[in-house]
């Protein structure tokens, strides 16, 4: 079952992983707040890191919801087909995923790639090389969607042999 | 390709994928890869990746998750039950005395929550098997149920506001303040409803049986004590936002911290807990965030390939009242958030209306209202109304969707209305925020 691929089990333990970012997030914004006013000294590092944190979270999050298959979906008319047709339109979904995921893999990357070659920065007080890690991020996780997806591919065209669900 | 192919293929094929089944976030994506392909080649796509880091970048967006993680941590802990149980108390004789009081604590809940679900789950948990019990009108109790958890997505803070004020660049704490009356009105006219259908046909709403009204004072002062933590709460969050203590992102992060010193204070604060609620706002966020993704690649496409001026000139060319084009957009909004999540279609006709509205000459802060409005009625409208579904996952097995949504008509009518009303008169929406000024 892709349940249980590996790639499955890797968008989830990244996807737990990174779920205590967000008591981080809320840790050093508290922090910020308290340093600003209660001592009067604001940091400059607490807005860009949690832009920085957040998004890593959010990008890491697309695979953590695709390999359950958990995207928003309306199924009302599925639901409504006849079992041997709602497997075609299943393998058909598949594919239309797999096509805008490997081309947005494909853009991910080149942008990835080129943030990575010349080590981008915010180019802020901190210049921290943000850009080219969250750009380098979201390929992986592109990439990670697409793989996972040929998996969802490859079951629903296997089931298509089988009778009923 | 003319502008009006382009328009029609890529709202219908949106349609008719959608229908299809294919995941919201990899409809819009797709359709605003293959139109980029189609119309700019391979080079174009560089600009769908470079738009989706930049959105991803926006400082607003970190308050999404905190906001999550607030209401993840209410549901969780106990604060909820104490405030129900506080609100319940006070109903006494009066007819529909407790939907009206759950109402109220519906109202109060909304102001820690920024999305609806949860709210809906936890209102059907406490309040439904109560009205039940009391022999309400199935019905009415349902109803009440599904109107009052859907309050969240009104009430600040938000979700909605959020993404629309990042969507149009407005401040996003001046909608969260013009949002305060219209919620307000929209909470008063539910529970006047509740109250003249009942006090018409009292068997509607009966009340408590006169030994468990008989409570002391003392006891119900003493349960009074259940709506401190949750006015702390909301005091922490909404007051730094409207004095201006400290940015909306940050406000949101101290109602996390706040909600959990509340649990704390409650002794129910544990690694469970905190697991539990930091991976339901993974979940939440991966769904949210890559919806807006795929909802950003196609309208950048629709936008290079000169959609807004187009959509303009045909609303323009109408030769109608200001007012007209207004509700033909509220029709249109209304239409899509039967197929649609409320973040696609911010995403996908905010940049297009908002420059429209300005020009007619209409408060952006004001169009925000109304657009939370149309997203919350798009909540209970059947046949996709999640809040039906909501509800449905949590009451007892008798309980059909069919009478969900059979229950749920009174109070759709009561949000139009509000709707209508705050439309022609915008000034309920903008005189509280023109007082900060």
């Amino acid at each position: 079952m892709a349940e249980n691929s590996v790639i499955a089990r890797m968008a989830r333990v990244a996807g737990d992983a990174a779920s205590y970012v967000f008591l981080v997030i809320a840790l050093i914004s508290a922090y910020e707040v308290v340093m600003r006013y209660a001592v009067g000294m604001p940091t400059i590092w607490v807005h860009e890191l949690s832009i920085a944190l957040a998004a890593t979270c959010f990008v890491i999050g697309g695979p953590y919801v695709h390999q359950a298959r958990q995207h928003i979906t309306i199924s009302f008319v599925y639901e409504r087909l006849p079992p041997p047709a709602q497997k075609w339109v299943r393998l058909l979904c598949s594919l239309l995923t797999l096509a805008f995921l490997s081309l947005l893999t494909y853009a991910a990357s080149i942008q990835g790639w080129q943030a990575l070659q010349y080590g981008e920065t915010t180019g802020t007080a901190l210049n921290w090389p943000i850009p080219a890690y969250l750009k380098t991020l979201f390929a992986i996780c592109a990439a990670l969607m697409t793989v996972q997806t040929l998996i969802h591919v490859y079951e629903d065209a296997v089931n298509l042999r089988y009778r009923g669900r | 390709m003319s502008i009006e192919w382009i328009t029609v293929l890529m709202f219908g094929s949106m349609i008719l994928l959608l229908l299809l089944g294919l995941p919201l976030a990899f409809v819009t994506g797709l359709i605003g890869v293959v139109f980029t392909l189609g119309l700019y080649g391979v080079d174009g796509l560089q600009l769908i990746a470079s738009r989706i880091y930049s959105f991803m970048n926006e400082y607003a967006l970190v308050a999404v998750p905190m906001f999550i993680m607030m209401a993840s941590l209410m549901e969780r802990s106990g604060v909820a039950k104490d405030l129900f149980d506080a609100m319940r108390v006070w109903a006494g004789r009066l007819p529909g005395g407790l939907a009206i009081q759950t109402m109220v604590a519906a109202t109060i809940m909304g102001a820690m929550t920024g999305i609806i679900g949860g709210e809906i789950v936890l209102l059907g948990l406490l309040a439904l098997p109560q009205m039940l019990r009391l022999g309400y009108d199935r019905k009415l109790a349902i109803g009440t149920i599904c109107a009052g958890g859907s309050l969240g997505t009104m009430i600040p803070p938000s979700l909605v506001l959020i993404i629309y004020g990042l969507t149009v660049n407005v401040s996003i704490g001046d909608l969260f303040v013009a949002n305060v009356v219209p919620a307000l009105i929209l909470s008063a006219v539910y529970m006047t409803y509740i109250f003249t259908r009942c006090q018409l046909n009292p068997r509607l709403g009966p009340p408590a049986p006169a030994e468990e009204r008989d409570i002391p004072l003392g006891r119900k002062l003493a349960l009074m004590k259940g709506l401190a933590l949750p006015l702390l709460v909301i005091f922490a969050v909404l007051g730094t936002i409207y004095f201006g203590i400290a940015s909306v992102t940050e406000a949101a992060a101290m109602g996390v911290i706040g909600s959990m010193i509340a649990s704390a204070i409650r002794r129910e604060l544990n690694w469970q807990m905190m697991r539990e609620s930091v991976r339901r706002t993974m979940q939440t966020c991966g769904m949210l965030l890559w919806l807006s993704f795929g909802a950003t690649a196609m309208i950048g496409v629709y936008n290079l390939a000169g959609g807004p001026t187009f959509i303009r000139e045909i609303f323009t060319g109408l030769d109608v009242p200001a007012v007209v084009v207004i509700l033909l957009m509220m029709l249109i909004l209304f239409v899509l958030g039967a197929m649609m999540d409320w973040v696609g279609i911010c995403l996908l006709t905010m940049p297009i209306f908002v420059p429209i509205v300005r020009e007619l000459g209409y408060d952006p802060v004001w169009f925000g209202v109304v657009f939370c409005l149309n997203m919350q009625l798009s909540y209970l409208t059947p046949p996709f109304g999640p809040a039906a579904f909501y509800l449905k996952s949590v009451a007892p097995p008798d309980i059909s969707l069919n009478e969900i949504f059979a229950a749920m008509w009174p109070f759709l009518i009561l949000q139009a209305s509000v709707l209508m009303i705050v439309v022609f008169y915008p000034d309920l929406a903008l005189w509280l925020p023109s007082l900060g000024r």
